[in-house]
């Protein structure tokens, strides 16, 4: 039952982006804000389930954190799993671009004074 | 003024790519930190000249004070490799175990076979060997728990990083540079991989998840081990439990290590879906301004089109962010847990 539901809301979310106009070239972005809306009740159900199966002896706080880290967890694997078939979908897509990119050594060339000039 | 040893002399770094590009231009890459830098010819030809076996303070051609300039803007930017085996990048030691002996891409058909190997197995034994938990109703000795505690997580991190290593030179133009251990907070392993010239985003990403793809592959063959009926008697039984913290440690070393916090593998494969090239630095950056920076609407813009897609950027960057707040919940939980324990 838990495997239908899942592939019929990724199938939803892929009908949507792909309809939706204003996602035109940034689909995975937007799939991941819908991914992580749409998944997280199912992540934090199982989250915790795991969590309460594998530390039943330990305490409600050592739970919760295990359970903080199963969810991420479980979320960027939605996250990644539906994303790599986005990127198979629409290939086409915006790359953001990064100003920082290379701040490091640019900054290091910058606070040098070449003494060959 | 860093000086040179006597008879052991800096070097260029095994992990700097110095590459010319089409237009005549020479570009190096610190493979390291990830960035790349345009160089004249004279610093390129410096740079290059400083093989370990001259002194870097009196090349021939340049004079003491360009080279004394010189050796350190190149020393700044962290290319420059004064010891063998050790290394420091800001709080991080590194120390190296291996460096490749051929720096050139390999045309090897070993690693092919190996990657694809890897991303075949690793999902069905990591679900064989969880229903082989499931139904098994074995005992799991409490015998050497804590050798297999130590030796999973050393050999997890190392064949972790392996992993990525041949996912890297499988393919046409990913070169492996070096690996090693490295100590910060926790120790870990690394391995320093040039996938610069990859032009496929679905290798990059495959090169980035071998890690996991490894570590849920032995948690697979080790629980299959603990509890498949034909390896969990006699002999066999007594070992199950190094087995089984094996697989339960490197389960874990895999689920971490898909959380999209900063330097794990899993920002770096969805930083590759997304389009960004960090997706925690980017987040951060964004989610800062909307606190600290222009007000919302000058951040969204003016234009409808810009402005939704600049929207679906500050979610997805508030998102990270709070998956970020993971690291350091997670650090100070296994530091009071540790003082729990010794007290």
């Amino acid at each position: 039952m838990v495997w239908i539901i899942i592939i019929f809301l990724s199938i939803f979310i892929f009908l949507l982006v792909g309809k939706l106009r204003f996602t035109k070239g940034y689909e995975n972005t937007w799939l991941f804000i819908f991914i992580a809306i749409a998944f997280s009740p199912m992540n934090i159900l199982y989250g915790w389930r795991l969590a309460d199966s594998l530390f039943w002896l330990e305490s409600d706080l050592f739970k919760f954190v295990w359970t903080l880290v199963f969810i991420f967890a479980f979320l960027s694997a939605d996250e990644i799993v539906l994303g790599i078939i986005g990127r198979l979908v629409w290939q086409n897509q915006q790359e953001y671009i990064d100003e920082d990119k290379n701040s490091y050594l640019e900054s290091c060339m910058d606070d040098f004074e070449d003494p060959l000039y | 003024m860093k000086t040179a040893k006597k008879n052991k002399y800096p070097r260029m770094a095994n992990y700097v790519v110095i590459r010319r590009g089409k237009d005549g231009g020479i570009t190096a890459r610190n493979c390291i930190i990830g960035e790349e830098i345009e160089l004249t010819e004279i610093q390129a030809g410096y740079l290059m000249s400083l093989n370990g076996k001259r002194d870097p303070f009196s090349i021939p051609g340049f004079t003491s004070k360009q080279c004394r300039e010189l050796y350190e803007l190149f020393d700044d930017m962290l290319m420059i490799r004064k010891k063998k085996h050790g290394n420091r990048v800001g709080l991080t030691f590194m120390l190296t175990l291996f460096v490749p002996k051929r720096l050139r891409a390999t045309k090897s058909i070993i690693p092919k076979i190996l990657n694809f190997l890897l991303m075949i197995t690793f999902l069905p034994a990591f679900i064989m060997g969880i229903h082989s938990c499931l139904i098994c109703e074995n005992y799991i000795s409490a015998e050497y728990e804590a050798v297999g505690l130590i030796l999973s997580i050393v050999i997890g991190l190392l064949a972790h990083e392996f992993a990525h290593a041949i996912a890297c030179i499988s393919c046409k133009n990913g070169r492996f540079l070096e690996m090693g251990l490295m100590f910060n907070f926790f120790p870990g392993a690394y391995v320093i991989l040039d996938d610069s010239r990859i032009k496929s985003r679905l290798a990059k990403i495959q090169i980035n998840l071998a890690g996991i793809e490894m570590n849920l592959l032995i948690s697979g063959v080790c629980l299959l081990i603990a509890y498949h009926p034909m390896f969990s008697s006699g002999v066999q039984s007594s070992f199950s439990g190094i087995f089984f913290m094996a697989a339960v440690e490197n389960a874990i070393l895999a689920l971490i290590n898909l959380l999209c916090v900063r330097g794990f593998d899993g920002e770096h494969v969805l930083s590759l879906l997304v389009g960004k090239s960090s997706l925690a630095r980017d987040s951060a950056k964004v989610v800062k301004s909307l606190f600290a920076g222009p007000s919302i609407n000058k951040l969204f813009g003016n234009s409808r089109h810009v402005s939704s897609n600049t929207f679906a950027s500050v979610c997805t960057g508030v998102v990270v962010v709070c998956i970020q707040s993971i690291l350091p919940i997670m650090l100070l939980f296994d530091v009071v847990c540790t003082i729990g324990e010794l007290f």
